[in-house]
């Protein structure tokens, strides 16, 4: 049977290794199959995978439907197909032990329903043994982990990326020179062109946040110092990139990662056990980008992986927010290192609620915050976990307060806050969220167990 | 800092038309690094020293504190509360809000309460906002919401209707004052719960409502009604809109022993005369004021036609208790039943008696006039008050007499859920149907139908309707499209019901 998308090359990451098949493809069917609980996500985790709550209803939606053609499970994989109709047989697959799964549908979310729909019905053991199918083991042969190649180019990259910094560095500069006047009338496309030009130099992190500046003339008041702000970030980074080779280490792993640039390796090892606590998404420039907040049990270390993938895959780790992961995280360079890439293999541990112990009050936090700021100008986002805070709407506008009355406030129009509220019921809670600088956005709630806080049904 | 105003001046009209600004009020620390970019091109210097700047003023900038009067936030009173639904029905509860089986949610919503169980709090909001949009769901959505959802809707002016509390007087006006749209609605969720509060709060805003708004509200006085609201429904009376007068009529009607029953009974008692076994009416020229006022129309020619006529005799023979003509005639109902179907009004009359029959619950003439009119439409009025297990002998007779149109009207009409047994009858009924061949004559009827009987079967029986289904296409007989959509449609829903109702044991 064809499988759309089944050849996963990754045309812009060969931070990804292709693994070659481990194993013969054809299982014999009287092999050992899984028993029931070897997976044992539980269906609050199941939403913790979803990356919002319209793929997460439309996944329940399936599992409750009757467009299951077969499924099955084994020793470490569950597996399904979807009929659809006269289009080709939709094909879904999740490995069980690191919690890589793919599907041959045309979602531009991951997971998407196929994959959450699979797993609902596994939670729910209705999904019955059986020797997996020859698609499945091609597809086991296909995809890619999270180690970086051995022959990685970190300086065949800066060099690609030089022209893209150079073009940006003229960008301004003509900018600064015409003023920013003439900007409203050419809101929307002022930044699109050189944006392109970043993307194609690998630098999409860079692209990404120079489309973000097109929304910025004439949506507030203080939009030209806004813009200025953002603009004069966006000259250290040329600066500090123009004198790449003078940086110490940290700084220059900071100034890389800010760019987009998957650096080397380190030999900052980590092994622990690792609490996925917060999951989200960003798209652009055809690539999607997973985030996933991990923080170690032992080491209390903040970690983000970051899965970088061709938006038409649809392939990839779920980790769900609240489930134990344990393996080896290599760390990158950097003054507060805690981008990651695993080292190895990260797998399912044993589920437990586990509440970390968190930071300190909201002023602890912002300080800590600014002194990463301090050697770090290009902070973007940074883990705050607070416990004993209090979820309040003041003015229209959601915010968290602490014991001594320190506020943070949350990113405007929170879709959230009311079902914090009632979840709450006005008593302080344990949260997890990022702060921008500016704004908090919460990613999950600890009420007894860990809660992924996107996946619930938006208000607004 | 008046340097940085310089820099967006500067960034705003283009470093070509302006100058470097002066280093005043710019912090110590960073003076060297500005006199350093001053010997660069301006255009380059600036964005560089508006990063410098920002950057500087990010790490210095400390969070806000809130005042203390800021946010006064009421306290929620756990005690008391309902204990949250599982996590099975909390998953149905979320399925519905997504548009899956809402027709189920009534029946939902009432297993909620009836188990004294509320909404679970991450769908609290959400079901608030329902109720905000939806406000017939109301009354079903107040009571599962718990007390942890009147805090969340005190908090939320636009919930104002989910805060009240139907057993606190205070916070009923309160609530009754403030919203005005929902007042309709919360009469009749008051009146389901405490008649004299509902009826209290009605009359207190009364004389001001619009006639919309009374229009509404009196439909709420139907719940609980009692011979205490008499004197309020008597007031109806005489209100300005004929559609509140009429209203006010059929609830007087249906108290026992209402002023408005005698006054009607005096006036129209001998409107039916009883000779040699035949019925004739014997209708006045003049129609009284206080008769018109007690609901019955004036005819609007001098000479009354027949349609007139009719409406006259079905308005006011409708309110009279049956067993007044019974007195009167001294003949038993079935006499004067039969003798109405052999007058010249058959239909005007059997359906004003059996209006007056269902009014005062007279089971001897709802019988009667089941039996002698044959089950025919016009009689839906007397099975409103038939206990469950009579409705099911009728039933089972007229099924086995074969007698369709009975069955359709019987099923028709019949507003409550069945029991085990009937619901089996109305299955194995329902399979008889679908394999005829072809069709019978009500069998499109009965698919239209059979979606509301999903609703009225016991979802115990979903076993055995999937069982029976599959039968009939296991015996070989040949059922129509039609029938297969929806017997099938019958037993998913009956499945799904089932697995509702056993979400609350899990």
């Amino acid at each position: 049977m064809p499988v759309r998308g089944q050849n996963y090359v990754n045309p812009i990451s060969d931070q990804y290794k292709m693994q070659l098949p481990d194993f013969n493809c054809v299982l014999n069917a009287e092999m050992p199959v899984g028993n029931k609980g070897q997976f044992g996500l539980t269906q609050e985790q199941i939403r913790g995978v979803a990356p919002d709550y319209n793929t997460y209803r439309l996944g329940d939606e399936l599992a409750q439907g009757g467009l299951w053609e077969t499924a099955g499970r084994s020793v470490d994989l569950i597996w399904a197909v979807f009929a659809e109709g006269r289009r080709v047989d939709t094909q879904t697959v999740f490995f069980t032990p690191d919690l890589w799964a793919t599907c041959n549908c045309g979602a531009t979310r991951f997971p998407c329903r196929h994959i959450i729909a699979l797993l609902l019905r596994s939670a729910t053991d209705q999904v019955a043994p059986a020797a997996p199918p020859c698609w499945v083991d091609e597809l086991r042969g296909s995809r890619f982990v999270h180690e970086k190649p051995k022959d990685f180019e970190e300086a065949a990259r800066i060099t690609a990326a030089g022209s893209g910094i150079l073009d940006l560095e003229r960008r301004l500069s003509d900018l600064m020179q015409q003023g920013f006047a003439g900007l409203k009338s050419r809101r929307g496309s002022y930044w699109s062109a050189s944006a392109d030009r970043l993307a194609d130099a690998y630098l999409p992190d860079l692209a990404h946040q120079l489309r973000e500046l097109d929304g910025i003339p004439d949506d507030s008041a203080d939009w030209p110092e806004r813009l200025l702000n953002r603009l004069g970030r966006l000259a250290l980074l040329v600066e500090g990139f123009n004198r790449l080779d003078r940086l110490s280490p940290e700084l220059r792993g900071d100034l890389l990662a800010a760019a987009g640039i998957a650096q080397q390796a380190g030999d900052d090892l980590e092994h622990d056990e690792w609490l996925v606590i917060g999951r989200y998404q960003e798209f652009g420039d055809r690539l999607r980008k997973s985030y996933s907040w991990l923080r170690g049990i032992t080491s209390h270390r903040w970690a983000l992986l970051l899965e970088s993938v061709p938006s038409h895959l649809i392939a990839g780790y779920c980790y769900p927010v609240g489930s134990v992961l344990h393996g080896m995280l290599a760390f990158d360079p950097g003054s507060r290192p805690m981008r990651a890439c695993v080292s190895g293999e990260l797998l399912l541990g044993e589920q437990k609620p586990v509440q970390l112990m968190p930071s300190a009050d909201i002023d602890t936090a912002i300080s800590d915050f600014a002194e990463a700021l301090a050697l770090n100008p290009w902070i973007r986002r940074y883990p705050f976990l607070f416990e004993n805070v209090w979820v309040e709407l003041v003015r229209g506008r959601w915010r968290l307060r602490d014991q001594t009355g320190t506020i943070l406030p949350f990113v405007d129009r929170y879709p959230h806050g009311w079902q914090l509220l009632a979840v709450t019921a006005g008593k302080p809670v344990t949260l997890f969220g990022e702060w921008n600088g500016r704004e908090f956005t919460p990613f999950s709630l600890f009420t007894g167990s860990w809660h992924h806080i996107p996946a619930w049904r938006s208000l607004i | 800092m008046k340097s940085k105003n310089g820099l967006i001046g500067a960034a705003l009209v283009g470093t070509e038309r302006s100058d470097w600004p002066d280093d005043g009020e710019l912090p110590p620390s960073l003076l060297p690094l500005y006199a350093d970019l001053r010997r660069r091109p301006f255009h380059q210097a600036l964005p560089l020293l508006a990063g410098m700047i920002s950057l500087h003023e990010d790490v210095g900038r400390l969070p806000a504190k809130a005042s203390q009067s800021e946010w006064f936030l009421p306290a929620y009173r756990q005690e008391g509360d309902r204990p949250a639904c599982s996590r099975a029905t909390a998953a149905f509860l979320e399925r519905m809000l997504n548009q899956r089986h809402t027709d189920l949610m009534p029946e939902l919503l009432a297993l909620l309460d009836s188990r004294q169980l509320r909404i679970p709090d991450p769908l609290l909001p959400h079901f608030l906002e329902y109720g905000l949009k939806t406000p017939r769901r109301r009354p079903m959505i107040l009571p599962v919401i718990g007390e942890r959802g009147r805090w969340l809707a005190s908090l939320n002016a636009s919930w104002l209707y989910a805060t009240v509390d139907v057993s606190d007087q205070p916070s009923l006006r309160h609530v009754w004052e403030k919203d005005n749209a929902g007042r309709a609605i919360l009469a009749l969720y008051v009146r389901q719960r405490r008649p004299a509060a509902g009826r209290e709060l009605i009359e207190s805003t009364w004389r001001n409502e619009n006639d919309a708004g009374r229009r509404e509200q009196i439909r709420a006085m139907e719940y609980g009604l009692s011979a205490t609201d008499e004197p309020f429904l008597e007031r109806a009376l005489d209100d300005r809109d004929v559609q509140v007068r009429r209203r006010a009529v059929d609830l007087l009607a249906a108290i026992p022993d209402s002023r408005l029953v005698g006054r009607v009974t005096r006036a129209a008692g001998g409107w039916l005369s009883w000779r040699n076994g035949e019925l004739h009416p014997n209708l006045p020229s003049i129609i009284s004021d206080q008769l018109v006022r007690d609901g019955v129309s004036r005819p609007t020619t001098v000479g009354m036609t027949s349609s007139e006529r009719s409406r006259l005799l079905s308005q006011a023979i409708g309110v009279i208790p049956p067993a007044h003509w019974q007195e009167q005639f001294g003949v038993p109902p079935g006499e004067i039943v039969a003798a109405a179907l052999a007058s010249k009004w058959p239909r005007t009359l059997i359906t004003a008696f059996s209006t007056a029959a269902g009014r005062h619950h007279n089971r001897e003439w709802a019988d009667a006039i089941l039996a002698a009119d044959n089950f025919n439409e016009h009689t839906r009025a007397v099975l409103g008050f038939m206990p469950g297990d009579v409705f099911i002998q009728h039933l089972q007779c007229q099924i086995e007499a074969e007698n369709d149109i009975a069955v359709v009207g019987l099923l028709r009409h019949w507003p409550l859920p069945w029991d085990e047994t009937g619901g089996r009858l109305i299955i194995d009924y329902l399979a008889g149907q679908a394999g005829h061949d072809p069709d019978t004559r009500h069998a499109p009827t009965f698919r239209y139908l059979s979606r509301q009987f999903a609703h009225q079967c016991p979802p115990g029986l979903a076993d055995h309707a999937a069982q029976r289904f599959k039968r009939l296409g296991d015996d070989g007989r040949k059922i129509n499209h039609a029938w297969e959509l929806s017997l099938n449609s019958f037993a998913s829903k009956l499945a799904y019901r089932l697995a509702l109702h056993q979400s609350f044991e899990a």
